[in-house]
């Protein structure tokens, strides 16, 4: 190594002045660095002269803030090397993209935005990760066997051992936004063009600049490989920011899975419930008639056998066609209190019309109640005059049923934390 | 080995010959570029030392690349309106075969000189983005750059003459999946093909 020429390690290479519009203390990490952006006013400043005049005027940060977790001085570990983010570039693209549905196919006009970060690592060397909507990208130069820009026929390939494939997307990016350090002359605007095909999952693309005349200045062809959200945290993972929200989001995933198990738990015990009557421990038959003129009649001895929930179940039989039968009951313990009440309007009515005979009626009426004890108790039943005494009244009482609504209670409290922790997710 | 030594015909530095057949040396000291004529050593252009921008290769640093030792011997510096790269001239131990390195913000492209091209190419008349039919002289290149440079300066020892400030327009290009680079230097156009590597592809020592 020449004696004049000494390599700078990347500590001694750190630049720090302050902006020189709004006095906040800025560092540039890149040697190679021409212009700096202020992270806090958005003027873009000359790095290489020591009165770090103002460039232009970019916009402050604050109006376009990145879409998730990554921020301009963070670090990454990137195949066991050690990256720090040092610029965000955020670009519009206006662009047409291939469509196919039922035969036909073309092109819409679409609008997107993309931020493509920069970092650098220890060896000035530089990985470029693309962040959209849709999650992460990185992004590698290559060098095409069979390079072409935006064929008239619309298909492309890089490789001879790839088959030609339609072009995705094509037309053209602007930057809106940039922040952090750049080794070229940063213009809200530049714009480049583009097209672009993919194949399994990895988008293939050219990239072309023009000059002021509008010829072609530079073109450029590049690989896109998705990488998954996990995978980029892990390797920002060293900033306590992105370690909280890891934490944050590896706590909303366990709510959403507890919730998601409670949700499938509750609602197959509700489908149960529903369908189960639980185990038939008295049934008898009365006939209404011997209700009548307000008469009341005492069924039972019934048997409980222990504390729990009991289903009594009334069904009207045989009722005469357009009448209405009024029934109530009250169940009795064995020292003739009642301790629950059933009180039902059955009908029956049926006739035709110009869509033929019709029917309505309900003649079955059950309720759930809880007995708080074992022992012998009684129903008494009873029938308003007013009503037809016409029919049979089946009783039956079921022991063991559940009790749908707090099943149905319980899902909806589970589906709270299920569409909180969905939103997270979705934010996220 | 073979080694040479001079003294900087400007700062009286000694200056050493690595390979037989360079034509311009270097003063690592006072930064004066000298062309080697016979014998002697003859000063031309304003002396200028390269400012070092972190990079992790030098002038004289030894390193294996694809199993194959070799030595750095030099490198130019252009300058063009985009910036400037750095092109790191080396040889082989083995058997004395030279290469390039072209180190160009962060990226690396591996250069081997294929070929000279007579026939002179008019910067204005390449068009970026089509197929270049280089004048009948070699196979069509797809154009992915051009720009007019200049050369800002060199260190170590080189295989041509350079002159610091002189004109060096240059295109790049594509060809059947390897990169390729014209250097239009004022004395001749050189022609390299070469393809990205990483810097962790060279093992340094």
């Amino acid at each position: 190594m020449s004696a004049a020429i000494k390599t700078q390690d990347r500590l001694a290479s750190v630049k720090q002045f302050n902006c020189t519009n709004c006095g906040a203390a800025l560092e540039v990490l890149n040697p190679r660095a021409r212009e700096i952006s202020c992270q806090y006013c958005g003027s873009l400043l000359d790095v290489t002269s020591e009165e770090h005049q103002i460039l232009r005027a970019l916009v402050p940060p604050k109006k376009h803030p990145p879409m998730s977790f990554i921020r301009l001085g963070q670090t990454a570990v990137i195949d066991g090397q050690q990256h720090q983010v040092i610029a965000r570039t955020r670009w519009r693209m206006k662009y047409k993209e291939y469509w196919y549905e039922e035969g036909e196919s073309g092109y819409s006009d679409e609008v997107w935005v993309y931020d493509e970060w920069l970092l650098m690592n220890q060896d000035f060397t530089y990985f470029y990760l693309v962040e959209d909507r849709e999650g992460f990208h990185q992004v590698e130069e290559i060098i095409p066997e069979t390079p072409s820009l935006l064929p008239k026929d619309r298909r492309m390939r890089f490789y001879n051992n790839q088959r030609k494939q339609i072009v995705r997307e094509y037309g053209q990016a602007s930057v809106i936004f940039f922040e952090g350090e750049s080794n070229y002359r940063i213009q809200l605007g530049d714009t480049i063009k583009f097209a672009m095909f993919q194949e399994r999952r990895i988008k293939y693309q050219a990239e072309w600049r023009l000059d002021k005349q509008g010829e072609i200045k530079e073109v450029e062809f590049f690989k896109e490989v998705p990488l998954s959200r996990r995978k980029v945290q892990e390797a920002f993972s060293s900033n306590a920011e992105v370690q909280t929200l890891m934490q944050r989001e590896a706590d909303w995933k366990f709510v959403f899975r507890v919730a998601q198990f409670t949700f499938i738990a509750l609602l197959l015990m509700a489908m149960y419930s529903m369908l189960s009557d639980g185990t038939p421990i008295f049934s008898q038959e009365v006939q209404a008639a011997t209700l009548a003129n307000d008469n009341t009649q005492v069924v039972g001895p019934i048997e409980i056998p222990e504390k729990g929930l009991y289903c009594l179940k009334i069904t009207a039989l045989g009722m005469p066609a357009n009448t209405e039968m009024n029934v109530g009951a009250y169940i009795l313990n064995q020292d003739s209190v009642a301790v629950n009440t059933l009180v039902q309007n059955f009908y029956y009515y049926t006739g035709t019309d110009s869509d033929g005979t019709w029917t309505e009626s309900d003649n079955v009426v059950s309720k759930v109640f809880r007995l708080s004890g074992g022992g012998t108790y009684y129903l008494q039943l009873y029938l308003d005059s007013q009503y037809t005494n016409m029919g049979t009244l089946r009783i039956e009482l079921n022991k063991g049923v559940w009790l749908t609504r707090y099943f149905i209670i319980g899902l909806v409290i589970c589906l709270i934390p299920l569409m909180v922790s969905w939103l997270k997710k979705g934010s996220a | 080995m073979f080694t040479r030594e001079f003294e900087c015909p400007s700062c009286g530095a000694p200056i050493k010959q690595n390979k037989a057949g360079s034509r311009t040396l270097c003063c690592t000291y006072c930064g004066q570029t000298s062309h080697l004529n016979a014998d002697s050593l003859q000063a031309v252009g304003e002396k200028q030392l390269l400012i070092d921008y972190g990079s992790k290769l030098s002038v004289g640093l030894q390193g294996k690349f694809e199993g194959r030792d070799f030595l750095l011997l030099g490198r130019v510096r252009f300058d063009y309106e985009d910036g400037f790269w750095d092109e790191w001239y080396l040889t082989f131990l083995d058997d004395g075969s030279e290469a390039w390195i072209q180190e160009d913000d962060g990226s690396f492209v591996f250069f081997v000189e294929e070929k000279k091209v007579n026939t002179r190419f008019q910067l204005h008349r390449i068009k970026v983005g089509t197929y270049n039919d280089m004048h009948g002289e070699w196979e069509p290149v797809f154009v992915t750059e051009k720009s007019r440079a200049r050369i800002h300066g060199g260190e170590g020892e080189l295989p041509f003459k350079i002159i610091p400030g002189e004109q060096a327009d240059f295109f790049d290009g594509i060809w059947k999946g390897k990169v390729v680079s014209v250097e239009l230097l004022p004395a001749e156009q050189l022609l390299f093909v070469g393809r990205l590597i990483k810097l962790k592809d060279l093992t340094l020592t």
